[in-house]
């Protein structure tokens, strides 16, 4: 091979070499700066979240924030989100009462065990994930939507401008009572969902022949399993997810932009948002307080 | 030869002696849709008692510019003040109150559509923590006063929602609002689109009794039916030379 010939290709391989490292380092460059962007993007809109909570906190402890149109606000909403949705609530926690407690019963009663086993399993997946999930289900799906839709709504039409103009704050007149309105709601519907799921699981349980105890014992080996940091966890749990779903859907709403058109698009994309940071927000609460995901210990 | 000069000058009017209620330092503005009114370099003031009409031809649309001068969206550069007040930084508290001290009138959509009419003409006043009685005689006082023969299905129309109410009676009860609680500054966007030719001399006279209470008031007059009204002298005037308000302006003839 000549010299030419040798220099040729030697130059050749080195423009390979120099294109090949030139799109290696191009891709890493991309995947980096698209990493970033997700995390930055992530991390923003979990401290805006995390913003209008605490605003909402911080204004509802101002007694001058609690006017006659807020309170009256707060009202309706938790009318709207509380008050009607019990219906819903109650069929939510019958089915889901009777599906759980029944199986469970039915299950044990194959094993050749007894109630005194399963009511533990049944009071804690009860009271500390379920009755909370599905209360969040109902609050968003019913209310949480129809918030981010409304806000969306009054956003894209130029009714938010016109409270600005007129000297009312949009975050303690349309968000703050929305978000505390949704903090009770869940709270409350948690309550009534456990009971519910509870006594329902045993009545028909109980017709079905898979329960074999009176309900004085049943009830008995249950309350009997109530600890106080239940009742922390319960109470914790609905709010801190409560107010999570009820802000993500306000802010939403809030910061929508564009045309009625686009209404649809962000209520649903609230609520998926919002079902996601109720699960994670569960998740993180079961971690932080008995060290377990859901139910199981760790190791 | 001084003191001659000034005794021969005539006296300013009254209104070139108040403070001013709104001021504009260099501001530039542009707005976001293609209709929008914009500021270049502007400088003006707007004075307690004062009225400043605005000309608009039909295609033009002053809410942006309108927002902007109440510090809801940002000029591009320069200042805006509000009673010698900016609208900037964090204390929002100042800039609610300073904004529950004007009133005005919007072109386009002015409801909170889930409230009746009355809801949300009293909303401002309640929330600012006017009792409920003297809100309601105040509704009540200009109702009458504004309303004319109009009364009756304006009354009507306060226990409706304003999706299911006309635009003429909307019209009206947005003029109820803007003045009702004596604002201090009052903005008017096209406040005669829809009011019956037969109610503007009760208009008129609003207006000239609220500037002499000391409002100031910002006209953004339509492209027709402002030509026969007769405020009270003098009215000051800014135009709209392409596209951008100029203070350097007159009526046209």
């Amino acid at each position: 091979m000549s010299a030419p010939t040798v220099f040729r290709v030697s130059i050749r391989s080195f423009d390979l070499v120099r294109l090949a490292v030139a799109r290696v380092t191009g891709w890493v460059w991309y995947w980096t700066g698209n990493l970033g962007e997700l995390f930055f993007d992530r991390f923003g809109r979990l401290s805006a979240i995390a913003s209008v909570l605490w605003a909402s906190l911080a204004l509802a402890v101002h007694p001058g924030s609690w006017t006659y149109p807020v309170r009256n606000m707060f009202s309706k909403q938790v009318l709207f989100t509380a008050v009607d949705a019990i219906p819903a609530a109650l069929r939510f926690g019958g089915a889901v009462g009777v599906l759980l407690i029944v199986q469970a019963a039915m299950w044990t009663d194959a094993a050749g065990a007894t109630t005194e086993i399963v009511a533990p399993i049944l009071w804690r997946s009860i009271v500390r994930e379920i009755a909370p999930l599905l209360s969040c289900l109902v609050v968003i799906g019913r209310s949480g939507i129809a918030i981010s839709t409304e806000l969306a709504t009054m956003r894209a039409s130029g009714e938010v401008e016109v409270i600005d103009s007129m000297g009312i704050d949009p975050m303690t007149f349309l968000v703050m009572p929305r978000v505390l309105a949704v903090m009770i709601s869940v709270f409350c519907l948690a309550i009534i969902t456990a009971v519910t799921m509870v006594v329902t699981g045993y009545a028909v349980g109980f017709m079905m022949d898979a329960i074999h105890t009176s309900w004085n014992d049943f009830y008995g080996e249950i309350a009997s399993n109530f600890e106080l940091s239940d009742l922390t966890f319960f109470l914790s749990k609905t709010m801190i997810a409560g107010g999570f779903a009820g802000a993500i859907c306000c802010l939403e709403g809030v910061n929508a932009r564009g045309s009625m058109t686009d209404v649809p698009r962000i209520a649903s994309r609230a609520g998926i948002r919002a079902l996601t940071a109720v699960f994670a927000v569960s998740a993180i609460l079961s971690i932080l307080f008995y060290n377990k995901i859901l139910v199981f210990q760790f190791g | 030869m001084t003191g001659d000069a000034i005794t021969t000058e005539p006296p300013a009017p009254q209104w070139e002696l108040a403070a001013p209620i709104l001021e504009f330092h260099d501001v530039n503005f542009k707005g976001t849709g293609e209709t929008s009114i914009q500021m270049k370099r502007f400088t003006g003031a707007l004075r307690s008692g004062e009225l400043v009409e605005v000309e608009l031809e039909r295609h033009h649309n002053p809410r942006d510019l309108v927002s902007m001068m109440l510090g809801l969206n940002p000029p591009d550069a320069g200042e805006v003040l509000y009673d010698r007040q900016d609208w900037l930084g964090t204390d929002y508290p100042r800039h609610f109150q300073m904004r529950s001290e004007i009133g005005r009138v919007f072109a386009g959509s002015a409801w909170v559509q889930s409230l009746t009419l009355r809801d949300n003409i009293q909303l401002p006043m309640r929330h600012h923590g006017i009792a409920e009685t003297a809100a309601k005689k105040k509704v009540a006082h200009w109702i009458r006063r504004l309303t004319g023969h109009q009364r009756a299905k304006v009354k009507w129309a306060l226990k409706k929602r304003p999706n299911v109410v006309e635009p003429s009676v909307l019209q009206l009860c947005q003029l109820v609002r803007a003045v009702a609680n004596g604002p201090r500054l009052l903005i008017l966007e096209r406040p005669l689109r829809f009011l019956p030719e037969s109610l503007y001399d009760r208009f008129v006279s609003a207006m000239d009794d609220l500037r002499d209470a000391g409002t100031a008031i910002l006209f953004f007059a339509g492209d027709r039916d402002e030509y026969q009204l007769k405020f009270r002298k003098p009215v000051n005037h800014w135009r709209i030379v392409d596209g951008a308000i100029d203070t350097h302006g007159r009526r046209r003839p």
